[in-house]
């Protein structure tokens, strides 16, 4: 997994390049919370290029939105692709990223 | 090993070190510089001698002379090596002449683990030796601690694996098969199937994301709840909001657990089932030998938010000679060497080509499957199927 950073410090965009698995779940969570420091808005996940995810995968996204809410920073999620979709809506996790 | 690890056995122990040479001199000059370095040496004079001490006693490294009559040193080396067990690593020194270059490299192919050159530097031999038995204690406590580790995982697996049903029930002429294949030895999912006292199944299926100790002791506390919340009567929605409060107070929140929860009865074969983010279940009509998931409203997964997890019943009628497949995202997220998903497709497939199994192998057959499919590969996550099937002939309406 790769991770590329963009935007001004009201709203990030990540560009998420890969799967977000087991093994690469952590370092997502780790990149995310250190981006806490520029005191953003809004961080918005691009995950046009990331083919698959699993379960680490979605609890880490889980865990950074309640922890960036706690923040006042909102976390979304922007081009998913069809496999990942389906996942999210499967999960509801959807709902939580207001994806509907 | 009981409870001592290897370290602790050896410090404070003289090490042991066998010297082997047939030349009575070279093996009394050798055995002098060793005892100056405060070992221990057992002598040996011939390579035949060294196999049978080794197997009485043991040592800490072995220091051998290439050329010796009878097995020479390189044949000694490659049988150490041939009895050797990952338990215990035994360094081997090979001495050897100036001139013997090209043995040198055979001895280390057949295992030697370094070789000295005579003429030697008595102060050369002792600091390889120490730097040679230094590591053989560092693989011998790494491999206890291992060897702990694994011993505990293994207990934990087994305490996990008795929470799974260890029978089904036996209603009114149902059948069930259920199978969990953990990705490591612990895992994070689980499935239930018991009669309720008033005569209806719960059918349960959940996956706890992450693996391991903690994914495994989250799974026995909505084991031993979702028991006790069915068995005192309460209807599956206060089981879900009472799992879910649970959830979450005590699961990280980087995690979360995905939970399909039915009442069947056995009677009527209605089906009441609630869902929080896990995949709606799959019904296979025998008959017709068509299989369609069917609709369950679903919520957000388990352990995550205590407003926005709403779950909702609905209803959905088993007919006679249907069965009905719980199951795990693992089984359709498996993928093969090219990194094809096993899919939907894939796993509808297989269960239709196993229309005359029993329904008890069903489960294990899917495993043995994807086994297939991964190639050797290790799977990427656990693996757990619960199925139930419907007598063929109507229930019984009395």
């Amino acid at each position: 997994m790769e991770l590329v950073f963009e935007g001004n410090d009201e709203k990030l965009n990540v560009k998420v390049i890969g799967d977000i698995v087991a093994d690469s779940a952590g370092e997502l969570r780790e990149s995310i919370l250190q981006l806490l420091s520029r005191k953003p808005e809004e961080i918005c996940l691009d995950l046009a290029e990331m083919p698959f995810i699993d379960t680490s995968g979605l609890g880490v996204l889980i865990g950074l939105r309640t922890h960036l809410k706690k923040h006042s920073v909102k976390l979304t999620i922007i081009n998913p692709q069809d496999r990942v979709l389906h996942v999210f809506r499967l999960t509801q996790i959807s709902k939580l990223f207001g994806m509907e | 090993m009981g409870g001592k690890s290897a370290l602790e056995l050896l410090e404070g122990r003289q090490p042991r070190v066998l010297a082997c040479d047939d030349s009575e001199v070279n093996l009394a000059m050798v055995t002098r510089v060793l005892e100056r370095g405060a070992f221990h040496v057992t002598r040996a004079h011939s390579g035949e001698e060294v196999l049978e001490t080794v197997e009485r006693q043991p040592f800490d490294l072995v220091l051998i002379d290439i050329n010796l009559p009878g097995i020479n040193g390189i044949d000694v080396c490659r049988k150490l090596r041939e009895q050797q067990t990952s338990r215990v690593y035994l360094p081997i020194i090979m001495l050897t002449a100036n001139t013997e270059k090209h043995a040198r490299v055979t001895a280390l192919q057949a295992g030697a683990t370094d070789f000295i050159t005579k003429p030697f530097n008595p102060d050369e031999l002792l600091a390889r030796i120490h730097n040679h038995i230094a590591a053989k204690r560092l693989h011998d406590h790494l491999f206890t601690m291992n060897q702990i580790l694994e011993e505990e995982q293994a207990k934990v697996f087994k305490v996990q694996t008795g929470l799974l049903p260890a029978s089904f029930p036996t209603v009114d002429g149902l059948r069930f098969g259920g199978a969990y294949k953990p990705f490591s030895m612990a895992g994070g999912d689980f499935y239930d199937a018991f009669e309720r006292p008033d005569g209806t199944i719960i059918l349960a299926i959940s996956d706890i994301s992450g693996h391991g100790i903690p994914a495994a002791m989250h799974m026995s506390t909505l084991r031993a709840t979702l028991h006790s919340e069915a068995d005192a009567g309460a209807d599956l929605i206060t089981i879900m909001e009472r799992l879910n409060r649970i959830l979450c107070y005590c699961l990280d929140p980087y995690s979360f657990v995905t939970f399909y929860l039915a009442t069947f009865n056995p009677q009527t074969g209605e089906l009441i089932h609630t869902c929080a983010g896990h995949h709606p279940p799959l019904l296979h009509d025998l008959e017709s030998n068509v299989i369609k998931e069917i609709p369950v409203p679903i919520t957000i997964p388990m352990g995550v938010d205590l407003e926005e997890f709403e779950p909702k019943c609905s209803t959905h009628q088993i007919m006679p000679g249907q069965r009905l497949y719980l199951y795990t995202d693992g089984i359709i997220e498996q993928r093969d060497r090219a990194g094809n998903f096993f899919e939907m497709a894939g796993l509808t497939v297989t269960l239709k080509s196993h229309l005359q199994s029993h329904v008890e192998f069903i489960p294990s057959l899917i495993m043995a499957t994807l086994e297939k499919y991964l190639e050797g590969r290790d799977q990427s996550d656990d693996l757990t199927m619960l199925v139930m099937e419907t007598p063929k002939d109507a229930p019984d309406k009395e």
